[in-house]
């Protein structure tokens, strides 16, 4: 079974959507997730900048964008997703919701891997007089960073899942083309052809994260 | 952090001393003549509140002088981790006041803390080690925060660890350290920015018995050697009598009795001392031979110093018609002075019992009736 250069060509823009569409939205995820894990975890009480209030706002609002079906989050941000790339259609439409979603789905998963980090070294940081900002960059974050790197790979990997919903707003992608052609039209061939790959992918990215899971603990 | 570094080094270049810019808090004041190093005066703290209140610092005083190894001893939940911890303020007690060199360190803001934190250097129970840097790392860590350059941190921490005799593991993460290095890692890293007071919450807790001994006799010898105050916390014994001058014994939140170590366990007072005492005599009180029955008067006796070393029984049974069942002896040693529990059944006649008690307690021995019970 080969494929037809028209369909060759359809799978490779396909490709290079879903790329798009992810490595923009890990890196945005990343640069916001990780920060409002971070929150959750000093605002806790008895940590650092222990701040009860803050605490369970933020923890309610993160529940509660988690609470929303990513279809429905697609077409419940629509306004958003106008405001800030003045269309709601499209590959890049599709990076607002998919980075919203992720962004909070990250930020729980950082806020576990910073709790793995015993207090006591904490503590102890601040016994010998380190700042917060020095205690968060210097301790936390390096502490936890196997688990950060687990927590970012998790992330990748559902945003490769959540993008292929993206084809509901037009979004394309891999996801987008098998249930297009290989569901909707009963290509079975190219819904197999996307699917072998995007296993690929995952697994790809779930190697590359657990080659520096291990790199780290083989020190 | 590129401003606080410049301005510790700021700082630096204004004390005599450059090569630790960090120490000023303490240097900058003079301390009142009469004043101890430490002093802690009605100190108290709550944990929780309503129903689940718990009073664990009941009303504190010590006062700890300048160079001496001071030790709080007491059960677990007795409140002296709490107390530790709120030296360096790791904890916030609810009233009380508390100086270190003279310095009000409950009213201390932010900046000030941080600063006199790096002061006072503390070790954990459970080392508190980053796993993720090296035991170079690890001692490196506090002099990043005092904003020392990277070559004078190289020079320190080879000096530091050499200091603690880990010099050949400087490149090993704490998982390859044993349960002693990782604690001589902690130690380094306490002592890194040249504090003037160690404080050791519960440190040779997790430690087996060589480990502790190895960790106690490093730290008696930093002791002497960088002439540092030592408030350490512990429940056990052997750490009070092996390296320490003086002792409180700290029992539900109130500290029930305290003095010097020999006088305090040599003389208990209060039931929760005797409890300590026992601990390191290795019995839950007399224990006789299966089917003893006591004959005359029952006696405890302790005594240290130079009658230990005195024929004492010999000298009992020669100078009064008495004659003496040994029971139970042993000699320990606290702080280096042998220390001699002796456990006697005395035969004789009551006449003669008391003159022999009164020997005894004209030689600085401590005669205590008891009441045995067979085991």
């Amino acid at each position: 079974m080969l494929l037809s250069s028209k369909q060759f060509l359809m799978l490779w823009n396909a490709s290079l959507e879903t790329l798009y569409m992810v490595s923009v939205t890990t890196v945005l995820t990343v640069i916001m997730g990780i920060p409002l894990g971070v929150l959750l975890v000093v605002t806790r009480p008895g940590h650092i900048l222990q701040n009860k209030g803050l605490y369970r706002v933020v923890g309610f609002l993160v529940n509660a964008t988690r609470s929303i079906p990513f279809p429905i989050f697609i077409v419940f941000v629509i306004p958003l997703t106008r405001f800030i790339v003045h269309t709601s259609v499209g590959v890049t439409a599709v990076i607002v919701p998919l980075t919203l979603a992720a962004f909070v789905f990250l930020a729980r998963l950082t806020e576990t891997a910073l709790l793995e980090v015993p207090h006591g070294v904490v503590e102890a940081a601040k016994s010998m007089g380190a700042s917060n900002g020095r205690i968060i960059w210097r301790v936390l974050l390096p502490e936890a960073w196997p688990g950060l790197v687990m927590a970012v790979t998790i992330t990748i990997i559902t945003l490769i899942s959540y993008s292929a919903m993206a084809g509901a707003i037009g979004g394309g992608g891999l996801g987008d083309l098998a249930i297009r052609y290989g569901y909707h039209r009963y290509q079975k061939d190219i819904m197999w052809v996307t699917v072998i790959m995007l296993i690929i992918v995952v697994q790809l990215v779930q190697s590359v994260g657990d080659w520096l899971v291990r790199r780290h603990a083989r020190r | 952090m590129p401003g606080l570094i410049s301005q510790t080094l700021k700082a630096g270049e204004r004390c005599q001393e450059p090569r630790f810019p960090a120490l000023s808090i303490f240097r900058a004041r003079k301390v009142e003549s009469g004043m101890s190093f430490i002093t802690v005066e009605s100190l108290t703290k709550v944990f929780g509140s309503g129903s689940e209140r718990q009073r664990v610092l009941k009303g504190i005083d010590l006062s700890i002088e300048e160079g001496e190894i001071f030790g709080v001893i007491g059960v677990s939940g007795a409140g002296k981790s709490t107390l530790i911890r709120c030296i360096n303020r790791l904890e916030a007690p609810d009233s009380g006041r508390i100086t270190v060199a003279g310095r009000d360190i409950l009213s201390l803001r932010e900046n000030d803390l941080r600063k006199a934190r790096m002061e006072m250097g503390m070790i954990f129970q459970s080392f508190n080690l980053l796993s993720s840097r090296t035991a170079y790392g690890n001692v490196a860590f506090p002099l990043e925060v005092a904003g020392l350059p990277k070559p004078k941190i190289r020079e320190r921490v080879m000096s530091l660890l050499d200091m603690v005799g880990l010099a050949d593991k400087a490149d090993s993460h704490p998982s390859k350290l044993s349960g002693g290095q990782m604690q001589r890692v902690g130690i380094a890293r306490a002592l890194a920015n040249e504090p003037k007071l160690l404080l050791s919450d519960e440190a040779t807790s997790s430690l087996d018995p060589q480990s502790t001994q190895g960790i106690l006799e490093l730290i008696a010898r930093l002791q002497k050697a960088l002439k540092l105050t030592v408030l350490l916390i512990t429940h056990e014994m052997k750490v009070i009598t092996g390296i320490c001058d003086r002792v409180a014994v700290l029992d539900q939140g109130r500290i029930v009795e305290e003095g010097r170590v020999l006088d305090v366990f040599t003389d208990p007072k209060e039931p929760a001392t005797k409890g300590f005492v026992e601990e390191v005599l290795k019995s839950g009180g007399p224990m006789l031979p299966d089917g003893y029955k006591p004959k005359g008067r029952m006696l405890r006796l302790r005594f240290q110093g130079e009658v230990v070393s005195e024929p004492l029984l010999s000298d009992l049974a020669a100078l009064h018609s008495v004659k003496a069942v040994i029971l139970q002896a042993q000699v320990d040693r606290i702080k280096g002075e042998p220390f001699a529990t002796m456990l006697l059944d005395l035969i004789g006649e009551p006449r003669d019992l008391g003159s022999a008690t009164d020997y005894l307690t004209g030689l600085g021995v401590r005669v205590e009736g008891i009441t045995a019970h067979a085991s």
